[in-house]
């Protein structure tokens, strides 16, 4: 009874492993088809110091595809979640800090950002999603283990 | 005897398994740390690409009309660049020429602003710039548009607000590609602009200009289009209506000008 309990846990955190990664992804490309509004969308926030929201902008999509990668291989998943749970966590602050001072901003996780009509700007449908990505998280922080993984391969299992 | 022989099998198997758990160990390390090496090198190497790709706008080749902030100023006489009054309110105006919610603006205030700008009230500089390239289908409509009103500018700054208004005129819906350099070449035309200089849009002179203008405008404050400026601060909606017809007609009307004088038309 016992043993089968894990064996659907393990596939349950295959399937979180790789939506993750697929959310990483699919957060990654529009900001890299457009930097210039990367950086806009960070700066929009104005929550970093001007000298490194160009770099920042830059990065972060590079930042979410390397994750992505580490996720799809399986590889240190348990990191890769604390990984994630920390920018979950960043832009939680970002909302929330440009929600308490009255920012009208779009989110710019998904490659948009900083050109919303005033009034427009949805906070609260936002941090929602950041709640079920901090979910999500927490799950594979909690059960690392999945199939299909390059740390099941280390273990010398699976 | 049998159990000894068991207990050296076991042992040894289990020997075999640590040493081949090591291994795998080390390997799936050096996979990592070579995928991280890998992803730094190239994330530095697409930072620099991409610094290059935005200047900043001290850096890059403008339009001769366009002041330090990417805005096209645009004088009592209608030219860009031209007879612009001094000692009075500066209004900047942040557009895209694909946000259909600076084409209301523009239904809304053109008149009243050209009345404004005509009797010298205000001095009005125009910041065309493109953040809504991934709205005309990959075709960068928003910094074609204003790649070309950056040369209009330049090369036809006594068309630059006609060019404007015709290109409004003509807005394109979001979503969709946009206006084709041919077409956005043909309105030029069409409003006076002499075909040779029409021709030169898309070889995107000031392409990089408009990156760097927009980048500007973000850090200046511009969270958004139609941003409105006056005297450098963000015009708030709640304090000035700006989309209720007459709204901001009444308010530039009454703002003193930035001596303290009492509000009213400027000198040269």
């Amino acid at each position: 009874m016992a043993v089968k309990r894990t064996e659907i846990f393990e596939w349950i955190s295959t399937i979180v492993r790789l939506a993750m990664a697929g959310i990483l992804i699919f957060a990654a490309i529009p900001k890299l088809m457009d930097i210039p509004q990367s950086i806009i969308a960070v700066r929009a926030y104005r929550l970093l110091p001007e000298e490194i929201v160009p770099f920042v902008g830059t990065m972060l999509p590079f930042l979410e595809l390397t994750l992505a990668l580490f996720l799809v291989l399986g590889l240190f998943t348990r990191i890769a979640a604390i990984v994630w749970l920390a920018m979950m966590a960043a832009f939680m602050f970002g909302v929330i800090w440009a929600w308490a001072k009255g920012l009208s901003i779009d989110c710019g996780c998904f490659g948009g950002g900083g050109d919303v009509e005033e009034g427009t700007t949805n906070y609260p449908l936002h941090l929602l999603e950041r709640l079920g990505f901090i979910a999500l998280g927490t799950w594979l922080l909690l059960l690392p283990r999945s199939k299909f993984s390059l740390d099941g391969w280390m273990r010398g299992g699976n | 005897m049998a159990t000894k022989n068991e207990k050296a099998a076991a042992a040894r198997a289990q020997a075999q398994a640590q040493v081949k758990g090591k291994e795998r160990r080390t390997t799936v390390i050096i996979i990592a740390v070579s995928l991280l090496v890998i992803a730094a090198f190239a994330a530095i190497v697409f930072f620099i690409v991409n610094s290059a790709k935005v200047p900043p706008i001290e850096d890059a080749h403008a339009p001769q009309t366009a002041d330090a902030s990417g805005g096209i100023p645009v004088g009592t006489g209608g030219v860009a660049g031209e007879d612009v009054p001094t000692g009075v309110n500066r209004v900047d105006i942040y557009q895209d020429f694909m946000c259909p919610i600076c084409g209301q603006f523009e239904q809304v205030n053109a008149a009243d602003l050209d009345a404004l700008r005509e009797d010298g009230t205000v001095a009005i500089y125009y910041h065309p710039i493109a953040i809504l390239d991934r709205y005309s289908a990959g075709t960068n409509y928003s910094t074609r548009s204003a790649n070309a009103a950056g040369v209009v500018a330049d090369a036809a700054p006594e068309y630059f607000l006609d060019f404007s208004s015709a290109l409004y005129a003509n807005q394109p819906k979001e979503n969709t590609p946009g206006l084709d350099d041919a077409t956005i070449a043909s309105i030029a035309v069409g409003v006076g602009v002499p075909q040779a200089i029409a021709d030169g849009f898309k070889s995107g002179e000031f392409t990089k200009w408009v990156y760097a203008a927009t980048q500007r405008a973000s850090v200046d404050g511009m969270a958004g289009t139609p941003t409105v400026m006056v005297n450098g601060e963000i015009l708030d909606q709640t304090q000035v209506p700006y989309f209720q017809a007459g709204a901001l007609k009444a308010y530039l009307e009454a703002l003193p000008k930035p001596d303290g004088t009492p509000p009213g038309p400027g000198g040269e």
